[in-house]
């Protein structure tokens, strides 16, 4: 990092005083609950009971949970399915808006507007629109003569599809405006060059574009997992993890063990697992973004 | 490609209109069959459901919590940010690595992976259903920070250096200086804290247990179930909860892009 | 500068805002807030205070997310306008996120002054220690025990401490289609269904629908994904005498436990019942789009307005060795708190509940009050009187801290069965290590 400055005040009292407000703030509800989320990970007793210190046995626990491990595949399984489409279904958009066809502000309102809706508008639009036998699919189809048993969220292995499918309606727009930032860093002249060696749309895109976007294209990816790691709402709202386990991720299972089986040293445990996962993917961001600066 | 932008553009929309259309059907009305649901009647009778204040549904109150809540977070974290990133960009001291690598680390902290300690401790404090509890924890501050310090940065010495050398004094500097010049990274930050303010739903769901405490994303789930058949009054609560949300977007689009690609990209 | 100005005044009305956000929530706190929200100290001497005609405030929360949120919602501005010394706040809640809400506002001492519990659900809130014993408060309310039901008052009894007002029973019940299955031959003529007796007999009744019945009308339906799918087994189970519990032990992988699944199985594969809809099996049967559902009670109050069903609810089919279906009581519990006088209020208010049981059946459940069965009101019901039978079948749930987390295990592996990645064996297995772990912890 290059330093722009040098300082204009040397001064300890003035720079507490200035940050006092924001460490008070910062070290009471960020630092010091991952430090006594630490501890409680280390104890054990549910409600109502004296928490006994019980070492490393809730990780070790957490070893043998089936549902923990299945937590962390769907988990995984998520960023797999969500990262390729959300950089495909962004780009499109981003390339869409970027032509400056006419009337491409209505575009770009329409695509970034699911954006703003709270996480509960998006859960009930999409259960409505999914869901088996009277939801808006299936009574559309079945009023052109096709029965569709199943309900999207209700069946293995369409739950995620359905996941995916409010996610990115969601969040394409958002991911749109990031591509889109990155496009209009391209220079012009790098295009116009092109048209004189008489290159092709499509090779333009290949030689030009897509390497100017790796960058951009890095970042929503990161951004991405990280989103999946902290996936809650929609699961909660759609799915409720189920069928089964089968859409419950990380963070919703962590919820269910503490507020469902109060049974918060195990709860602490899963989440320290967490922020240290977490923890590991946004260092190895900022190694990336460092290396390339 | 402008079939193509469009089809994609009337796929994004088609959901929020059937939203909108079915809000105005009769409360129980059958909505997800198309001929029944483009045919009258069409009544405010679910809106005047939702709005109507009873043990269940407080959407006024709701609302008014979801402004508050993002309000207050969104100017405390800005102002509080300003503040520490003034210090450690522009004044020497002491143990300022040490301070720089700490907030670096908030960075790395999801809220969700210490919701549990910080619902025991605002439990134990008594905070329970109120204010405090909604605004204080998971305020977005080291990302805030981060983004302010670097915009800090790249303010050239020599403005700075003139007006100390009038005499003023670092919070005359910062008021004179810092606050005007930062007021778009400003902008860009505060409109993306809004928004997530705005959508966060497991926080709130955990601490605000009573019907009058709650936020707009958990008070909305609250009008469906699985024991009952009702669309078009949950869907007269989304659209009542997105109005406010698409009208402030449709008013300020360029600045809620640029604050996005601003708070994204850096 | 002019802008600055303005932004610093946003930030002044931004603190000023916190600050009323602070003393305002220090005030909603009930605990401390009972004084100030009555109006006086005076609260907590009883006496004259009704006299004085001060209103006794209370907060009522209940899990009624079906429809029966609304009947409970007239019973309580009916009970608000039978008298002037008390107002009760009406406040429903999603069922799904019921306890984990109420267990943490008895921790966190911001509980409501009345609430809603169910008896299987009672075990998980006593160790909060906030539950208040009633039998001090009974005589102040002028509650008698001998006007409910020996069984209800049964239930709601530990360690020889009444801990909760019975307010009904309720249970899984059978609903079904009238005009389908008269169509299909399948009505006697008093309107009950035609079948052999058993799990066979019902069986073929199912497949004699589906080949009489539209293609798009399933003959039976089932929330596949949700707490129904536990309910139906666990009244399978009980009907070959199986157990649930054993000596606080759980007992989920028992050869009673596997013959139920697999006649669920076999429902699922000769097509007489849908996989996997997912939760809205209630929508489905309301529109027509079944013939037979298995579901609560509750469900009665809802069904009879949509006027195109003809339909008639029924018990539990028996359909192995003896009548048992899953069945559960709402009571109302009186959180631990400073004010007794709004303790006593909130005991009259539960009291009131169950004599009006009535007003309350018409949500479908069936009264905790002998009595108040006997009633012209209540006979006058439609539906009702087909399946008050069931109350004498009902297996209510064992007692334990860990009773939910269990059942949420379980039905995770019943659901995993039924959708075919797991089979019986493996499924069952499965649950019974989950439970056994649970349990341990």
């Amino acid at each position: 990092m290059k330093q722009l400055k040098s300082p204009i005040y040397k001064n300890y009292l003035t720079a507490l005083a200035f940050l006092a407000p924001f460490m008070v703030l910062y070290l009471w509800f960020w630092i010091y609950p991952i430090i006594k989320g630490f501890l409680t990970s280390l104890t054990a007793g549910s409600i109502g009971a004296e928490k006994t210190f019980v070492g490393l046995d809730n990780y070790r626990y957490m070893l043998s949970d089936d549902k923990f491990w299945s937590s962390f595949w769907n988990t995984l399984y998520f960023i797999l399915i969500s990262t390729p489409s959300i950089v495909v279904v962004g780009l499109v958009m981003a390339l869409l808006v970027n032509m400056k066809l006419k009337g491409t502000t209505w575009l770009r309102t329409a695509f970034f507007m699911p954006y703003m809706l709270s996480v509960s508008v998006l859960g009930s639009i999409w259960v409505f629109i999914l869901q088996s036998r009277t939801g808006l699919i299936a009574e559309t189809l079945s009023s052109f003569g096709v029965t569709m048993e199943f309900s999207f969220f209700g069946s293995w292995g369409m739950g995620w599809l359905s996941i995916l499918i409010a996610t990115l309606w969601w969040t394409a727009g958002f991911n749109m405006i990031m591509f889109l930032a990155g496009l209009q860093e391209i220079s012009d002249d790098l295009y116009e060059a092109a048209d004189i060696d008489g290159a092709n749309r499509w090779a333009k895109f290949r030689y030009i574009t897509m390497p100017s976007l790796k960058g951009v294209t890095a970042l929503v990816m990161m951004l991405q997992t990280i989103a999946s790691f902290k996936l809650f709402g929609q699961t909660w709202l759609i799915t409720k993890g189920g069928p089964g386990t089968s859409t419950t991720p990380l963070v919703h299972y962590i919820y269910q063990i503490a507020f469902r089986q109060w049974d918060s040293g195990y709860a602490s445990a899963v989440s320290f697992v967490l922020f240290l996962t977490i923890a590991l993917i946004s260092l190895i961001q900022f190694k990336l973004l460092m290396s390339k600066k | 490609m402008y079939l193509c932008g469009y089809a994609i553009a009337l796929l994004m929309v088609a959901p929020l209109l059937w939203m909108f259309i079915s809000a105005f059907k009769q409360p129980g009305s059958t909505v997800t069959v198309l001929s029944k649901l483009f045919s009258p009647p069409f009544t405010l009778d679910s809106f005047i459901k939702v709005l109507k204040p009873d043990g269940t549904a407080m959407m006024w109150r709701w609302t008014l919590n979801s402004v508050i809540v993002g309000v207050v977070q969104t100017g405390i974290t800005v102002l509080f940010s300003s503040w520490a990133a003034f210090a450690v960009s522009r004044i020497a001291f002491k143990g300022k690595t040490i301070i720089f690598v700490l907030i670096l680390i908030g960075m790395m902290v999801p809220v969700e992976s210490i919701v549990v300690p910080l619902f025991d401790m605002v439990t134990d404090m008594g905070w329970s259903n109120s204010y405090n509890a909604l605004i204080w924890p998971g305020m977005m501050l080291p990302l805030a920070f981060l983004i302010l310090k670097q915009f800090i940065d790249q303010l050239p010495n020599e403005l700075l250096e003139a007006a100390r050398i009038d005499g003023a004094g670092a919070f005359l500097i910062w008021w004179k200086m810092i606050w005007p010049l930062s007021r778009s990274s400003m902008a860009a930050v505060s409109i993306f804290i809004f928004i997530q303010s705005w959508n966060n739903l497991l926080w709130p769901l955990l601490v605000a247990q009573e019907t009058s405490m709650m936020t707009l994303p958990v008070g909305i789930p609250t009008f469906q179930s699985i024991f009952a058949t009702d669309l078009a009054v949950p869907m007269a609560s989304n659209v009542l909860a997105s109005v406010p949300a698409l009208l402030v977007f449709l008013l300020f689009q360029r600045h809620i892009i640029k604050g996005i690609s601003m708070t994204g990209i850096k | 500068m002019k802008r600055s100005m303005q932004l610093l005044v946003t930030v002044i009305m931004i603190f000023s805002l916190v600050l009323a956000g602070c003393s305002n929530a220090n005030n909603s706190k009930p605990s401390n807030a009972n004084a100030s929200s009555t109006g006086s100290g005076q609260a907590s001497s009883t006496s004259g205070s009704e006299a004085s005609g001060k209103v006794i405030d209370l907060k009522y929360w209940v899990p009624f997310s079906g429809s029966d949120g609304e009947f409970m919602e007239d019973m309580v501005k009916a009970f608000n306008e039978s008298q002037s010394e008390i107002k009760v706040e009406f406040m429903n809640n999603n069922w799904d996120n019921y306890y984990p809400k109420l267990l943490s506002s008895l921790v966190a001492k911001s509980a409501p002054d009345v609430a809603v519990a169910h008896v299987s659900h009672l075990s998980e809130l006593i160790p909060t220690g906030m539950i208040e014993p009633l039998d001090d408060l009974v005589a102040d309310a002028k509650l008698d025990w001998s006007t409910y039901g020996k069984n209800q008052e049964n239930s709601i009894i530990r360690d020889g401490k009444h801990v909760a007002i019975p307010l009904d029973t309720h249970a899984v019940v059978m609903y079904y289609n009238k005009k389908y299955l008269g169509d299909a031959g399948l009505l006697n003529e008093d309107g009950s269904i035609k079948m052999e007796p058993g799990a066979e007999g019902f069986t073929q009744m199912l497949k004699t629908l589906k080949e009489k019945l539209p293609a798009d009308v399933s003959p039976l339906i089932i929330g596949s994904n949700n707490i129904f799918t536990y309910w139906i087994w666990y009244a399978l189970v009980q009907q070959q005498g199986g157990t649930y519990f054993q000596d606080g032990k759980p007992t989920i992988n028992t050869p009673e436990g596997k013959k139920a699944m697999e006649l669920i199985q076999t429902w699922l594969k000769d097509g007489l019942t849908l996989p996997d809809i997912g939760d809205n099996s209630y929508d489905i049967f309301k529109t027509s789009k079944a013939a037979v559902t298995f579901t609560g009670v509750w469900a009665t109050g809802n069904f009879e307005k949509e006027a195109s069903l003809d339909f008639a609810a029924v018990p539990f089919p028996q359909l192995y060795d003896q009548p048992a279906a899953w069945g559960d009581s709402h009571t109302l519990i009186v959180p631990k708190q400073g004010n007794r006088e709004k303790q006593v209020a909130a005991v009259k208010f539960a009291n009131w509940l169950a004599d009006h049981g009535a007003m309350w059946a018409k949500a479908g459940h069936v009264p905790s009050k002998p009595s108040v069965q006997d009633t012209e009101e209540y006979k006058a019901l439609p539906y009702r009187s087909g399946y008050a039978a069931v109350m004498n079948d009902v297996k209510y749930m064992p007692d334990s801290t860990k009773l939910g987390a269990v059942n949420d295990a379980v039905l995770e592996s019943l659901v995993e069965i039924n959708y075919g990645n797991k089979s019986i064996e493996d499924g069952l297995k499965d649950a019974q290590n989950k439970a056994d772990k649970l349990i341990s912890r």
